[in-house]
């Protein structure tokens, strides 16, 4: 793993004392979208939901 | 509804369960409502009366939830959840135990029992400690304990340290720091906090059910305290273990295949996870934009969205925690999950979530909101009074007699009784169902229980007020902007003196004493129905050091008083003897900065 990985969202400065560290095996973990560009679309997405949800 | 959300829709029980509790909070808040307006219209019904028609009706219908909760947990739990083998080859599993300036002989001692109790359990798993400590001096030290911890438990290639150097994104970065480093090695791993212990046989448990349902993507146990001393701090404790698995057996039949997820004493499925909870930062500057502090409800609802079951299991005895010992550490801490909780209500919108984890993130907000809208319902009741038309005692022309007015106050009682009721009722029905099951007998016996929980409900009523200021005056800092952050955990925190009381609630006496004034002063005759709210603000100090105060274990015995568990013994007797031989000089030189050299996978 390299320690100046530009992809790496957070900073992993460690510290390595001795042979401590866990083992090296990466593993992605993608960024997931929790905002919307507008509340109408979320207010949209619960109505949809709402809708099929009574259809069904 | 995403396809694998609707594989995971909730069964026929759990929808009824949610129907139930939706009926009785509406039901109730309706009922409140109603005694209040007509009580308001003897008068004239004004505007402020309409406001407090809508206030209680929101407030009475959030008791009502929780007290719905609890009649579940009674009688309408679900059954014993399954209890597998573990079948051999064992998952690859890892305990994670992240922290941040803890103090190392107590956090490594922790590890030291858990990994005994483990190998006895015939499990096989790894451990790794996940350090954020800033202070290099403290890194030093907890770097003396884990070469202790090595050489004590022949740990050397299956527990391993990794100190931090940046804590961004605080614990969930820091979790996430290492999946995205190492989780490439482990199919499961158990979340710890600092002062979490765990049996053996509980993460076997867990391994198992994990093994034997692939879908299921996180499992949560239910913590109870251990180590209170203090009156307030074994108040929490009584109720963790007494009200506390009735309450979340409810929670688990309401919340079905969307559970909740609270940090630690949890076990993950490590892909799953990583797939699925890589949280971002919100937009905005803190307190409501930046980092997400309360991420365990967040990560739990991203579970699900992407398809994984999240259950949680109250049956589990062998998960502990620890607690907070007096009020002010309490309200810190509180401070910091309203913070969080407060966080949620920008996710509520949020893209693909699943109904019931959107109700989730509502009910997170409003359980800190809930708060002023009772600080709200105080206040216009005062001014409601200013509004109030003069009783008319001769409202005829030539009228003799005069009519004296109707007073509400069978009405107010009825409020007052049912309020109450809601509160009290749920604590006793556990109560009795303690007697006739017997579940007594792990408490003192009968009498000493039914003391226990007269006291508890003494003790949280008189505290009430005090909590009302602290979570409205935390609201009210966070939609003001003021980040009160995440500071780590001060564990163990002793005695406070008076004086301790006075400087940190000296605000609440002051705030008790301007109600108990300008009630009397606009409103005389409600002066009474203020005093259990008012009296208690004034003696804020006194309680505040009191409850601080070592209790006695005649009150609020639980079953660990009488027989600790093995890994709790264990944990007593590793940190007894690592104290006599504890020696701060013995710091090992400053870990050198270098390439990383991981252990192989």
């Amino acid at each position: 793993m390299n320690l100046q990985d530009a992809t790496t969202p957070y900073s992993a400065m460690t510290v390595e004392a001795e042979t401590w560290m866990p083992p090296a095996a990466p593993l992605a973990m993608p960024r997931q979208t929790l905002e919307r560009r507008g509340h109408l679309a979320g207010l949209a997405d619960v109505a949809r939901a709402f809708l099929l949800r009574r259809k069904a | 509804m995403t396809l694998q959300q609707r594989q995971l829709a909730a069964d026929g029980a759990t929808r009824f369960a949610r129907a139930f509790a939706v009926f009785l909070s509406l039901g109730c808040a309706a009922l409140a409502s109603m005694l209040l307006a007509e009580a308001a219209a003897r008068d004239g019904f004004s505007g402020w009366d309409g406001i407090r028609a809508l206030l209680v009706f929101a407030t009475t219908a959030w008791l009502a939830w929780g007290a719905s909760l609890a009649l579940i947990g009674l009688f309408g739990g679900r059954s014993t959840p399954p209890r597998p083998a573990l079948d051999a080859p064992q998952p690859r599993t890892v305990i994670a135990v992240p922290i941040c300036n803890e103090d190392p002989l107590t956090t490594f001692a922790r590890i030291a029992a858990i990994d005994r109790s483990v190998t006895r359990a015939g499990v096989t798993a790894d451990f790794v400690v996940l350090s954020d400590t800033r202070d290099d001096a403290l890194a030093g030290k907890e770097q003396f304990a884990f070469a202790r911890l090595l050489r004590e438990t022949d740990g050397q290639g299956r527990i391993f340290y990794r100190r931090r150097r940046d804590n961004a994104g605080r614990k969930a970065g820091n979790i996430e720091e290492f999946m995205r480093s190492s989780g490439g090695a482990y199919d499961l791993a158990v979340i710890l906090d600092a002062d979490s212990l765990m049996e053996g046989e509980t993460i076997r448990a867990m391994i198992a059910r994990m093994q034997a349902d692939p879908q299921l993507g996180l499992l949560q146990t239910l913590p109870k305290i251990i180590g209170a001393r203090s009156f307030f701090g074994r108040a929490l404790q009584f109720a963790s273990w007494f009200h506390g698995p009735i309450f979340t057996r409810g929670l688990a039949r309401m919340q079905g295949p969307t559970g909740p997820f609270w940090g630690h004493n949890a076990i993950i499925r490590v892909r799953a996870f990583a797939e699925s909870c890589g949280l971002p930062e919100l937009s905005g500057p803190p307190p409501l934009g930046g980092h997400i502090l309360s991420h365990d409800y967040v990560e739990a609802a991203l579970l699900a969205r992407a398809g994984w079951k999240v259950e949680v299991d109250e049956t589990w005895g062998g998960s502990f925690e620890e607690g907070p010992e007096n009020v002010l550490s309490f309200a810190r801490r509180e401070r910091r999950w309203c913070q969080g909780n407060l966080q949620h209500a920008r996710l509520i919108f949020a893209p693909g979530l699943a109904g019931w984890s959107r109700f989730v993130f509502l009910q997170n907000v409003t359980a800190y909101v809930v708060s002023l809208l009772w600080a709200a319902f105080l206040i216009t009741s005062a001014i409601s009074t200013l509004y109030a038309p003069p009783p008319e005692y001769f409202p005829g022309p030539y009228q003799l007699f005069p009519v004296f007015p109707d007073t509400s106050t069978r009405e107010i009682t009825l409020l007052a009784l049912g309020v109450l009721g809601l509160l009290v009722v749920p604590k006793l029905l556990i109560l009795l169902h303690a007697i006739l099951t017997k579940r007594a007998r792990d408490f003192g016996r009968s009498l000493r229980m039914s003391l226990s929980v007269l006291t508890e409900i003494v003790l949280t009523t008189l505290l009430a007020p005090l909590m009302l200021l602290y979570h409205s005056r935390a609201v009210l800092q966070v939609l003001s902007g003021q980040d009160g952050g995440w500071p780590a955990n001060q564990r163990n925190e002793g005695r406070l003196s008076l004086a301790d009381g006075w400087a940190a609630g000296r605000w609440i006496v002051f705030i008790g004493a301007a109600i108990i004034a300008a009630v009397q002063w606009v409103a005389p005759d409600l002066t009474i129905w203020l005093l259990p709210v008012a009296v208690p603000m004034l003696l804020a100090p006194l309680l505040i050091a009191w409850t601080s105060r070592p209790l006695p274990r005649t009150l609020f015995a639980v079953p660990e008083d009488a027989a600790p568990l093995d890994v709790v013994a264990e944990y007593d007797s590793i940190c007894d003897v690592w104290r006599l031989t504890w020696n701060d000089e013995h710091l090992m030189a400053k870990p050198k900065a270098a390439d990383l050299t991981h252990a192989p996978a």
